[in-house]
Order: C-alpha cells, then sequence, then structure tokens
C-alpha cells in the first residue's frame, strides 16, 4: 500500500528531475550535428545541464503558497544550497574539459578582443562562484543579511541572463527552434518569477498595511509584536506558519524577515510575533512605536499540526524562542478545544531564558498539555528537568503512543540534530518528525 | 538524517546528470565519419611549393584571429570544424572563399558563419594571402606547420 506523502514526495521529487534534465532529453531526442569528439559533446552537455539545474534553483524558492507542498521549508532551502554546489560542480566540469582538452578553443580572455559570448561565459562562471562563496560563507565574510538577500537574487540573475547569452551566443545545438524555445521557457520563467517576487508582490503588499498595535517585552530579550489589519480583512494562517515581516521599509526595497506566527489562529483581530533580538535586524525590534506601519507576505509553511488532524497526539519541542510557533499551536488548539493531548518540551540554557512560563501553566487548564521544561543550568530548587532534551530525556517524559505521534522541532540546530537522532532511536518514524528553519543562512 | 536524505537526493540527480551527458556524448561519437564539410570540387591540384616564411606567417595570422575558436587542426582548437585535409579538397582561391565566405562559399556556410568571417576581409591582404598560403599545408598525410 502506497503511503500518499511518500507518493507525493517521488512525484515532486520527479518533476525537479524532469525540469534538470529536459535540456538533455531533448538533446538525445533531436536532431544534432554530427559528434564532434566525446569529451567536448560531454563538456557541452555538463554546460547545458548546469544551466537547467541553475534555472530550477529559483523556482525551488520563489514563494509559493503552501498548495501542494510536501517538504517542509527546511527540507527545500537544504536542497537549494546541495544544488547550488553540485550544479556549479557540472559548470566547473565543462569549463575544465575545454580548459584541459581544447584550449585554443577558448581563445582570448580579454573581453575587449574575446567575441562577447565567451565572454559572457566567463561573467556567468563567476557570478555564479560569487554568489555561493556570498551564501556559504555569508557569517564569516560578515555580510549583512539584507544586504546579502539583496544581492544574492541580483547576482543569481545576472549570472544566469550572462549563461544565456553565452549558449545563445555559442549557437550550439540552439538552431533547431524548439531547443531555442526550450531556453526561452526557461528564461521568461525566470523573469517571471522575478517579476512576480520582486514586484507584482510587494506591489500588492502594499495595498495592505498594518499598524502596530503594541510591542510588549516578554522578557529573556524577546518582544512580542502585535499587528492590526488597516483597511482589510486580515490575514488567516495555519498555527505554526510563518510570514515575512516588513517593518521601516517600503515593501518594495526587499527588508523582510520571516517569523513565525505566535498568536492564536481563531483570533481574527490581530496578529502577534514573538521575536528575540538576535540579530541585525531583530535588535531593532525594541525600538518599534506602536502606530508603526508594517506589511506582511505570508502566511507560508507546513510546519503545523493542522496538516494532522488525523493524528493521535502531537509532541512539541522547542529550544530557546523555538517556542514562539509552539505558542501559536498551544493557543489555537486551546481556543478550538481540541482533545487530543498535546506534549511541549521546552529547552532554555537558564531560567532567566524562558518565555511565557505562566502563560503555558495556565494552557493546561484548557488544553490537555503535558508541559516539560528543561534548563541545562537549572538553579536550585528546580522541579523540572535539568540538562538537554537527550534520548534518556524523551524515553521518559514522552507519551506512551510515540510512534504514533507527530513531532515538531524547533530550535538551534545542535539541539535539533540530537533530538532528531533520539527519536529516531526510540522508533519514531522519519516521515512524522518535522522541522521548522532557524537561522539558516 | 533529513539533511543527509536531502544531500543523497541531491547527489542523486547530479549522477543522474552526468550520467545521461556522457551518454549523450557517447551517441554523438559512435561513429567515426568525418565532418561532412560541402566542400566545392575541384581537380587536385598538384602540391605547390610554398615558401617557408609565408606559411609561418599564415600560421601567425591564424593564431591571431583565433580561428581555433571554431576550428581545429591536428587535434588542437574546437573539433567542431577540423580544417584536417582541407587542402586536399579545395585549392588557393576556393580556401580563400571559405576564409572570409566570399564566392560560392558564401551559400553554402550559415548565415552566423557569414557574419564572422566577414570581418576577415578587413584585415590586410599580406596576411590574408599569407594565411591561404598556411591552409594549403593542411594535407593528409603532410604535418601542418
Amino acid at each position: 500500500m502506497l503511503n500518499p506523502s511518500l507518493f507525493r514526495a517521488a512525484l515532486w521529487i520527479g518533476i525537479y528531475l524532469l525540469l534538470v534534465t529536459a535540456p538533455l532529453l531533448v538533446l538525445l531526442t533531436g536532431q544534432v550535428p554530427a559528434g564532434a569528439g566525446l569529451w567536448w559533446d560531454f563538456s557541452m552537455a555538463l554546460g547545458f545541464a548546469a544551466l537547467a539545474m541553475f534555472a530550477v534553483q529559483f523556482l525551488l524558492t520563489a514563494r509559493f503558497r503552501r498548495a501542494a507542498a510536501p517538504f517542509g521549508i527546511d527540507i527545500i532551502y537544504h536542497f537549494h544550497r546541495y544544488a547550488a554546489v553540485i550544479a556549479f560542480g557540472l559548470l566547473a566540469a565543462h569549463f575544465f574539459i575545454l580548459r584541459v582538452n581544447y584550449i585554443d578553443s577558448l581563445g582570448a580572455l580579454d573581453p575587449r578582443v574575446a567575441p562577447w559570448y565567451m565572454s559572457a561565459g566567463r561573467a556567468a562562471f563567476v557570478l555564479f562562484a560569487l554568489v555561493i562563496f556570498s551564501s556559504l560563507w555569508r557569517k564569516p565574510l560578515r555580510i549583512d543579511y539584507d544586504r546579502w538577500r539583496m544581492t544574492h537574487a541580483l547576482l543569481a540573475t545576472l549570472a544566469f541572463l550572462a549563461a544565456v547569452a553565452h549558449v545563445e551566443g555559442v549557437g550550439y545545438y540552439t538552431a533547431a527552434p524548439w531547443k531555442r524555445l526550450l531556453w526561452s521557457v526557461y528564461s521568461l520563467a525566470w523573469v517571471g518569477l522575478i517579476v512576480y517576487v520582486r514586484l507584482a508582490k510587494p506591489l500588492a503588499m502594499q495595498r495592505r498595511p498594518w499598524r502596530v498595535a503594541e510591542v510588549r517585552p516578554e522578557g529573556a530579550n524577546a518582544w512580542t509584536l502585535s499587528l492590526v489589519p488597516q483597511g482589510h480583512a486580515g490575514m488567516r494562517f495555519a498555527p505554526g506558519q510563518f510570514a515575512w515581516l516588513t517593518l521601516r521599509a517600503s515593501p518594495l526595497q526587499l527588508r523582510e524577515h520571516p517569523f513565525s506566527f505566535s498568536s492564536s489562529a481563531e483570533d481574527r483581530d490581530r496578529v502577534e510575533f514573538t521575536i528575540k533580538a538576535l540579530g541585525d535586524f531583530t535588535a531593532t525590534l525594541k525600538t518599534v512605536q506602536p502606530g508603526e506601519t508594517a506589511w506582511l507576505d505570508g502566511p507560508y509553511g507546513v510546519f503545523s499540526p493542522s496538516r494532522y488532524r488525523e493524528a493521535p497526539g502531537i509532541v512539541l519541542i522547542a529550544g530557546g524562542v523555538g517556542v514562539a510557533p509552539m505558542l501559536s499551536m498551544l493557543r489555537t488548539a486551546a481556543d478550538r478545544g481540541e482533545a487530543r493531548p498535546y506534549t511541549l518540551i521546552c529547552a532554555n540554557n537558564r531560567v532567566q531564558d524562558m518565555l511565557f512560563g505562566d502563560e503555558l501553566l495556565r494552557l493546561r487548564d484548557r488544553l490537555n498539555l503535558t508541559l516539560v521544561q528543561v534548563l541545562a543550568e537549572a538553579p536550585v530548587g528546580w522541579t523540572g528537568e535539568s540538562g538537554y532534551v537527550d534520548q534518556a530525556l524523551l524515553e521518559r517524559r514522552l507519551p506512551a503512543n510515540r510512534r504514533d505521534c507527530e513531532y515538531f522541532l524547533c530550535g538551534p540546530k545542535p539541539m535539533t540534530d540530537a533530538v532528531q537522532q533520539a527519536l529516531r532511536t526510540l522508533g519514531v518514524p522519519l516521515a512524522q518528525v518535522h522541522f521548522e528553519l532557524f537561522d539558516m543562512v | 538524517m533529513r539533511e543527509r536524505w536531502v544531500w543523497i537526493v541531491a547527489v542523486a540527480s547530479g549522477v543522474l546528470v552526468v550520467l545521461l551527458a556522457w551518454t549523450f556524448a557517447k551517441l554523438q561519437n559512435q561513429t567515426h565519419d568525418a565532418q561532412a564539410d560541402v566542400a566545392v570540387e575541384v581537380a587536385a591540384p598538384s602540391p605547390p611549393r610554398l615558401d617557408d616564411a609565408l606559411v609561418q606567417a599564415g600560421h601567425r595570422v591564424y593564431q591571431a584571429q583565433g580561428c581555433a575558436m571554431c576550428h581545429a587542426v591536428a587535434g588542437e582548437g574546437n573539433p567542431r570544424l577540423p580544417l584536417d585535409g582541407v587542402a586536399d579538397r579545395l585549392d588557393a582561391p576556393a580556401l580563400r572563399d571559405w576564409a572570409l565566405a566570399t564566392g560560392p562559399a558564401a551559400n553554402a556556410l550559415s548565415a552566423r558563419a557569414v557574419r564572422m568571417k566577414a570581418s576577415y576581409r578587413e584585415l590586410p591582404e599580406a596576411d590574408l594571402q599569407a594565411l591561404v598560403v598556411w591552409l594549403q599545408t593542411l594535407r593528409t598525410g603532410e604535418a601542418a606547420r
């Protein structure tokens, strides 16, 4: 019996593979001039393959709504990174085969002398290298996140357009009109996506402003931002989802940051985000005043128990401010009068780092909630768990039907990695464990 | 764990792509037919005695103009359009026509090639003549100089 979610996952992977191999399949089935040599043709094919892989990269991260996505955003972004490196490897192979075997065919390096399409190809190579380098090493290179975001898409687009120009200019295998059609489709799709994500969407956002109603300190260096819609119906979201928040900038400036909703999904009047002052942008949040305008793009994400209404139990494992989406889940479940049991395992370093301690205790009156607070540095007299969320703790605290529950993890990577391993050892199927991204770039 | 699966799928995609590319290259190069140059047939001339200095000058013109970007000689350069043995098929005037996309060669070449070669007509006459002399050395059984 075929597991439906496994089937959907395989389907999406199949679509990806089709998009990435389409130019090669077209080459294999079409009329092409006789071979010029094994390594030459291999190099050309690799060039096409690299370009197709890069073309699909934008598709992976363009902001499509929840729709039929079987993969959490963490998976998409991890794949985006691996695929970028692999695509660049193919590109490098394309170039190095020519460099080693057919160096004379590359011609002059000087752009003033070289044919324009060769310079375009070299430019594409350098630009792709820049995109990948600046992304994988953003933090060590101390590139500010906002600047990185803006230049990432710009550099990638320039690289892609230069590569398409190179392919057009070289003119191999593109003579046939339907091959040209294929590349035109890729290019148009790319440009169309840019216009959609970077222009059409921000313009639509501008027409749906939000007003900051309140900025509540929650302690532990965290603030809750409360927004009310101005002149529109607001936003419906599923608990656990996130939205891109723009503050103190026009939506067109693309200075947006993703945050999970922390308010109940049943609250129609307002949406709230609980944010810890950890990075460039979040540190400015404490200065935000009621009355300021904000914009939201969302909701996004598949990290929600609402997708698993059949699950007999829900286990939430949070580290630090990762408890914010969990709060939305618990508040919503309480408002909806959900009967199924929830378990929240909440890990922090010190007691001063704990968030929503009181509210979580009160939620137990309205919800079948088992609350487990874990402190790495527990004070004297602490009655909760001490240390870290390890296998022993999970064995003690997970409900009896642990193998049938759905698990939601959100926290620092070392924690979620360890918990993931422990859950696997405890026999929880991988498909039942869901992650929210935490500090990806 | 999940990351490991993602990595596996990504690498598998890469491997699939490389395999397809290699298959394409293999299929393309199964037969060893020479490139079908559409050549103008002339009565095979007897090999002329060629001035060494002109031959070398012609070779320098070939290199300076980056002809290797589209052509290969003795395996060096772009293998799509090899020039080996071209002097067996074309005499000096025909070689010149093909180099500059003039005369009957203009109809046989693609529009793109005609555009590219048109710029060579601006070269000094001495260079063009030297180039043709060098091209005449490209006979099968005779090493290109």
